[in-house]
């Protein structure tokens, strides 16, 4: 069976993430402007060494970018892609990107598998 | 603020529509609407065939062509000794008919032997005088034939000289020597190709004729100079392409030329962002088309079917091909040409060639590395060859095609990338979803070719109704992956309808996650299990026939479902409409038989891990393995999880199934899903099952 995720995070960073994006209207409400400032980065090739090397700032921006990349609407389907959570994203990023091995994971692929997931390892 | 590591070399990709599938007509040759035929490259020069061909040779100079002349020597000329002898013979006649003659008679023939002595001696003179002549000839004759020998021997020696000295010919020799005492490599897991003296000969004379057009030393700028129809061929050597090099990257001259991706994004570079600044992020760039007079729809539309900007053709029917013995001796360097076929890329581009909307495009012959995400990129085309290439450690993908028809990828070395050496992505709906007026039918065709030493060998998101025969995937993490990840910029989704026949998939065990040394290294950009042979992550009624799975440490085959592929959102007026995730769901239907599974190809047990996996996924149905056989060529040797059904050709709760059809064949749980989350879904705190992934794992032993 999948494994419970735990029901109040914790952790110094994603405390951080907490207290950013609710000053950003919360996590229900996508941080906006003040976080990332505007889409320009290449999201597409950021990865997890781009995540180690980031500021919470730059996280918190990355992730509003990748809700966004990989939420988009499915084509033909009806449908959008399913997203995660801010604070799993968060969390999914520095357990991930704490491995050297990970280092040139791509972080919108990591992002997209686990969002596919998300309802089987929030069960 | 957002992470921008790698921002360079970054861009983000349109939004992509699977082009008209129909046949155009461009020039009076048709484009489009089936796989193009390869021209003979021996028809390069020919000036009655279509189009116009442009050479390009390292140092980009003519050398006219000398073909060797032929010295003519005088022939001897016979001097004549028949009179004489006649006159001769006359003479002694006469002198005995005098001798018995009497009177007048004798007087009349003492006439005519004087006369006739008179014309023998005239006659000698003559003879005399022709032979000192022929002689004279003769002598003449020899004189001038050796000094005409030893000009057209200086000449051929000269030329011979200058193209031996030309560096594509230098390369090309090199090349034929080799060829001819060893063969050259295509695919590493096949013989040699032999090459004859007489193959090889016709090829260096064709290449002295080629060089005597080249006017290019940049394909690029023979690719831009280039109509419909036409040929590029390239001679032997390393092409790094300078000017595209100096070329910026985010164009400050583009600006303004973005445009919305699927993914709300603005920034995207349109298709008129390429064909404004082609060298943006590629090193060459086949732009096919006229931008379409209006811009692209705001936001993309929702059915992909037929591009909604597209202008009319103008590089389409484009062959791009290398004049070498093999592959090996046209290269595509978009990185650190020192590095060779290995690492490090040290990439200049994102992306070696791009081949954007150029219907009837043909790739031949040819080498593309080190580009920082696609060696060959292919979209939004439709009708493309590509083969007789290699790519080599392109650190996303070795070749990328996307949104693109009527395919064929063959005879081809694929390795070194840090996602997939080969990856068709979202090839057409041509499956099970095929729309009137198309009909179902396999959209792209890769064959005979090696995906190796990359984090997978194949990767197809929403890659629909792709055939794929007598290929060899070995030395990867995982072989093959055919999945719906990332749908939301992928249209096709699900994924369904690949014919998997006849390969071999073997010795995936190559473990990217773990030190490599430098010169092979790769850079794994996703998770995947190492020791695996290949998985569905997603599709449907996809059909794996008749292949072999040996030595894969894992595992030989995984199937599992993607389970929360989208959302239904709230209704934009746009795309919303008919959202229903119950109707889309994966993975069905997907079919195994006829495969050997852990043996190897002389029939020696060669196992692996676990034959199948599933992962059960509660509803999925009509998933079903039945007639593959195991180690010992039986259905009792063959592994699974979840275990082979007590009973063959049966499908009850909990075991693997084997009736396709049966009310029974159905996911029923269990808990194989939880490695998927923990190796996928890694997120919260205190995971409590560490992802084994990363981990080589054991060899299973016979």
């Amino acid at each position: 069976m999948a494994w419970t995720r735990p029901g109040a995070v914790a952790g110094t960073a994603v405390a951080l993430i907490a207290s950013t994006v609710v000053g950003c209207g919360g996590s229900g409400s996508p941080p906006q402007g003040g976080v990332g400032g505007p889409i320009a980065a290449p999201i597409n090739l950021a990865d997890c060494t781009d995540w180690e090397q980031a500021s919470v700032e730059e996280r918190l921006g990355t992730i509003e970018q990748l809700r966004n990349f990989v939420g988009g609407e499915v084509a033909g389907s009806g449908g959008r892609g399913v997203v995660l959570d801010d604070e799993d994203a968060y969390q999914l990023f520095e357990n991930t990107c704490a491995n050297e091995y990970a280092r040139g994971f791509k972080l919108y692929k990591l992002y997209s598998r686990a969002a596919a997931f998300s309802g089987e390892a929030g069960q | 603020m957002l992470i921008s590591g790698s921002a360079a070399l970054a861009h983000i990709e349109r939004a992509s529509y699977w082009p008209d599938p129909a046949a155009e007509s461009v020039g009076g040759q048709p484009a489009g609407g089936d796989v193009p035929d390869a021209r003979s490259l021996f028809s390069a020069l020919d000036e009655s065939a279509p189009g116009q061909t442009r050479v390009v040779c390292v140092g980009g100079q003519p050398l006219a062509y000398r073909p060797d002349q032929e010295v003519h020597k005088r022939e001897d000329q016979q001097v004549s000794h028949e009179e004489v002898d006649r006159l001769k013979k006359k003479v002694k006649k006469l002198r005995h008919a005098v001798k018995h003659a009497s009177g007048e008679e004798k007087d009349r023939l003492r006439h005519k032997l004087h006369i006739a002595k008179k014309r023998l001696g005239q006659a000698k003179q003559d003879y005399q005088a022709a032979l000192a002549a022929e002689m004279a000839a003769r002598q003449a004759a020899q004189q001038a034939y050796e000094q005409a020998l030893a000009e057209e021997l200086a000449a051929r020696a000269a030329y011979n000289e200058a193209l031996a000295a030309q560096p594509s010919m230098q390369v090309l020799d090199s090349s034929i020597a080799d060829a001819l005492a060893h063969g050259y490599e295509l695919q590493p897991s096949k013989p040699r190709v032999q090459v004859s003296y007489q193959e090889a000969r016709r090829l260096r004379d064709f290449n002295a004729r080629l060089l005597a057009e080249c006017h290019y030393d940049s394909i690029q700028a023979a690719v831009n100079d280039s109509h419909n129809n036409d040929r590029v061929v390239v001679m032997p050597g390393t092409y790094t392409e300078p000017d595209s090099r100096a070329a910026p990257t985010d164009d400050p001259a583009c600006d303004g030329l973005e445009e919305m991706n699927d993914r709300g994004q603005t920034g995207a570079n349109s298709y008129r962002y390429v064909a404004t600044c082609p060298n943006d992020q590629n090193l060459i760039a086949i732009v096919g088309r006229e931008p379409g007079p209006d811009p692209p729809p705001q936001p993309p539309l929702d059915d992909r079917h037929k591009i909604p900007d597209e202008g009319p053709c103008i590089r389409c029917n484009l062959q791009l091909e290398g004049s070498g013995i093999s592959p090996d001796d046209v290269i595509v360097d978009v990185g650190n040409v020192d590095s060779g076929n290995g690492a490090p890329a040290d990439p200049a581009k994102d992306v070696g060639i791009r081949v954007d909307r150029a219907d009837g495009f043909v790739l031949r012959n040819m080498t593309v590395r080190h580009a920082a995400e696609h060696g060959i990129y292919v979209v939004e085309v439709d009708g493309y060859r590509l083969e007789q290439f290699k790519t080599a450690y392109n650190e996303e993908y070795g070749v990328l095609t996307f949104t693109a028809d009527h395919g064929l990828i063959q005879d081809c070395d694929a390795f070194g990338s840090g996602d997939s050496a080969i990856y068709p992505g979202s090839a057409p709906d041509t499956g099970e979803q095929v729309e009137a007026p198309d009909v179902q039918r396999y959209n792209t065709e890769i064959r005979r070719c090696d995906m190796h030493h990359s984090a997978a060998g194949y990767s197809g998101t929403d890659a629909n109704a792709v055939w794929i025969h007598h290929n060899d995937f070995y030395d990867n993490a995982l072989g093959f992956t055919t999945d719906v990840f990332t749908a939301a910029g992928h249209p096709g989704f699900p994924q369904d309808s690949d014919l998997i026949e006849d390969n071999d998939f073997y010795s995936n065990n190559f473990n990217p996650y773990v030190d490599q040394p430098d010169d092979t290294e790769i850079v794994p950009t996703i998770p995947v299990p190492v020791g695996t042979g290949l998985w569905i992550a997603g599709g449907n009624n996809n059909t794996l026939r008749d292949n072999r799975f040996w030595d894969n440490w894992r595992r030989g085959t995984m199937l599992f479902a993607v389970p929360d592929e989208f959302v239904c959102g709230p209704d934009t007026g746009n795309s919303q409409h008919g959202c229903d995730p119950t109707e889309v769901n994966t993975s069905y239907d997907n079919e195994y038989y006829g495969n050997v599974m852990g043996q190897a190809p002389g029939g020696t047990p060669d196992p692996n891990g676990t034959d199948f996996w599933w992962d059960q996924f509660p509803g999925n149905t009509g998933n079903c393995w039945h007639d593959n056989v195991g180690k010992n060529g039986d259905r009792a040797s063959l592994t699974s999880d979840p275990p082979l059904s007590p009973i063959a050709g049966t499908s009850p709760p909990g075991f693997l199934p084997e009736d396709c059809d049966s009310p029974t064949n159905t996911g029923g749980g269990g808990d194989n899903d939880a490695e998927l989350v923990s190796c996928l879904a890694n997120f919260g705190e205190g995971a409590p099952t560490p992802c084994s992934w990363f981990t080589t794992p054991p060899e299973p032993q016979p």
